[in-house]
């Protein structure tokens, strides 16, 4: 340490240096407050010093909300719903790195891109422009490639599953339970949730097994579409989309349109 | 400070949504994401830190005594969050002779009065820019003084170092920071 001038301190120097901070934050004891005030007297190296600390000190709490940056909308949404989800989360039967938020965002760059191309053949390469036509596309396609790869052995707890959602992207989503309405679907049986990303933004993708086969039911946390059920068939998919309250939901289905009817009347009753 | 687990139930109800922890942990977010920005200097990394400080503090809210400081506990997870994933990427902090990196920055600073320097127009983004570019250690210690208003023992307890030490960190530190903003202002002139 030197002075301002260049020349080396003074041994009582030395002593006060390290005491300027506290003395300046009002945190040194009286003892230290009053040997500094002595010192600061006859030492214009230290009173510069403490002069510059006080300084930097001074503009910071001046301009401190300047300097802070708010948390986005998204990240308070997220935080707060973990506070809903904890307990539950903790007695889930999650690992660790199932609920570690950080790992949501490393596969989100997959999920658009995969919807990027999704959109880019829904438009271009097959000349689809109208919105039904091209959710329909995307949808039938991931329904597909999630049927072939993502379909997890055994039934998922509706309970935890939606807590997990929340807590996740942030918004609420209401799976039926054995307890509430609609009631049971024979043959129906949920498998898992996952997230998708088309072109009108994020869905839940809700997999279930219905009478042995695939069933891809998408919620959309917003209307995108009219009421009246829409048809479209594809790949020898059969899909079929509206728009209910603040939601659009999307069935997609290997089966034939006669088997959908009762998942129509289920999903427009549970309204998840 | 020491944080004792208490006999439950303590943490928050089954909802969360009304409890009074969670209220007061969730108004915090604004500081929390401030400082995490200061310490990752990345949006992205910055996020991820707040939202693993608030599941664990969550998840933790048994550990918190009521009575004692919620947002100093809650800093106290950030940094011990941010240190792991330091340890788990693999980029520790570089350690920096601070007095020679003073030194080094206080040569060609002008002689003058330092309160009026830096009350000409220092800009935040200079102020933030010059943050920024403070060894961690400094930038960390500077921030929770200057700007989060912390005590020392407060600040001691979140990183893990003794009192004097902090108290070396924050001295030394601003003085690096006037030694930047000096040039800034000296540049700019």
């Amino acid at each position: 340490m030197t002075g301002t001038g260049g020349e080396p301190l003074r041994s009582e120097c030395h002593q006060c240096e390290p005491l300027l901070a506290s003395y300046l934050d009002g945190e040194a004891p009286a003892g230290d407050r009053a040997r500094i005030e002595t010192h600061i007297q006859s030492c214009a190296c230290c009173r510069d010093c403490l002069a510059r600390e006080r300084a930097v000190h001074e503009a910071l709490r001046a301009r401190r909300s300047g300097l802070r940056t708010c948390a986005s909308d998204r990240l308070k949404a997220r935080c707060a719903a973990y506070a809903a989800r904890t307990p539950a989360a903790s007695a889930s039967n999650l690992s660790p790195a199932a609920v570690r938020p950080s790992a949501i965002r490393r596969w989100a760059p997959m999920s658009v891109a995969a919807a990027l191309v999704l959109a880019v053949a829904a438009v271009f390469g097959l000349g689809l422009t109208q919105p039904a036509q091209a959710l329909a596309l995307q949808t039938t396609a991931d329904h597909v490639k999630c049927s072939r790869f993502n379909v997890p052995e055994g039934a998922a707890d509706p309970v935890s599953t939606a807590q997990q959602w929340q807590a996740r992207l942030g918004w609420p989503l209401h799976l039926p339970t054995s307890a509430s309405e609609p009631p049971a679907e024979p043959g129906l049986q949920l498998r898992t949730v996952r997230r998708c990303a088309v072109t009108d933004g994020l869905v839940a993708h809700l997999l279930y097994s219905y009478q042995g086969e695939p069933l891809s039911v998408y919620v959309l946390p917003k209307r995108t579409l009219v009421d009246e059920a829409q048809f479209v068939r594809r790949f020898k998919h059969e899909t079929v989309m509206w728009s209910q309250g603040d939601r659009t939901y999307i069935i997609v289905s290997s089966g034939k349109r006669d088997g959908l009817g009762r998942m129509i009347a289920y999903v427009r009753a549970a309204a998840y | 400070m020491v944080f004792r687990r208490r006999s439950p139930p303590s943490g928050p109800d089954a909802s969360g949504a009304d409890d009074p922890f969670t209220t007061e942990a969730l108004s915090y977010v604004d500081s929390l994401y401030g400082t995490a920005l200061r310490l990752t200097r990345r949006a992205p990394d910055a996020e991820d830190l707040v939202q693993d400080t608030y599941l664990k503090a969550f998840r933790a809210s048994g550990q918190f005594q009521r009575g004692t400081n919620l947002k100093a506990w809650l800093f106290t997870i950030l940094h011990n969050t941010f240190r792991n994933m330091r340890r788990h990427d693999g980029r520790n902090p570089i350690d920096v002779d601070s007095e020679v990196v003073e030194q080094a920055e206080a040569v060609g600073v002008q002689q003058q009065n330092p309160e009026q320097l830096l009350a000409r127009a220092t800009l935040d983004t200079d102020l933030q820019a010059a943050l920024d570019g403070l060894p961690e250690a400094f930038r960390q210690a500077v921030w929770l003084r200057d700007v989060e208003e912390f005590t020392y023992a407060e600040i001691a307890e979140m990183i893990g170092s003794p009192i004097g030490t902090v108290m070396s960190r924050i001295s030394r530190g601003r003085r690096m920071l006037f030694n930047r903003l000096s040039k800034v202002k000296a540049g700019a002139a």
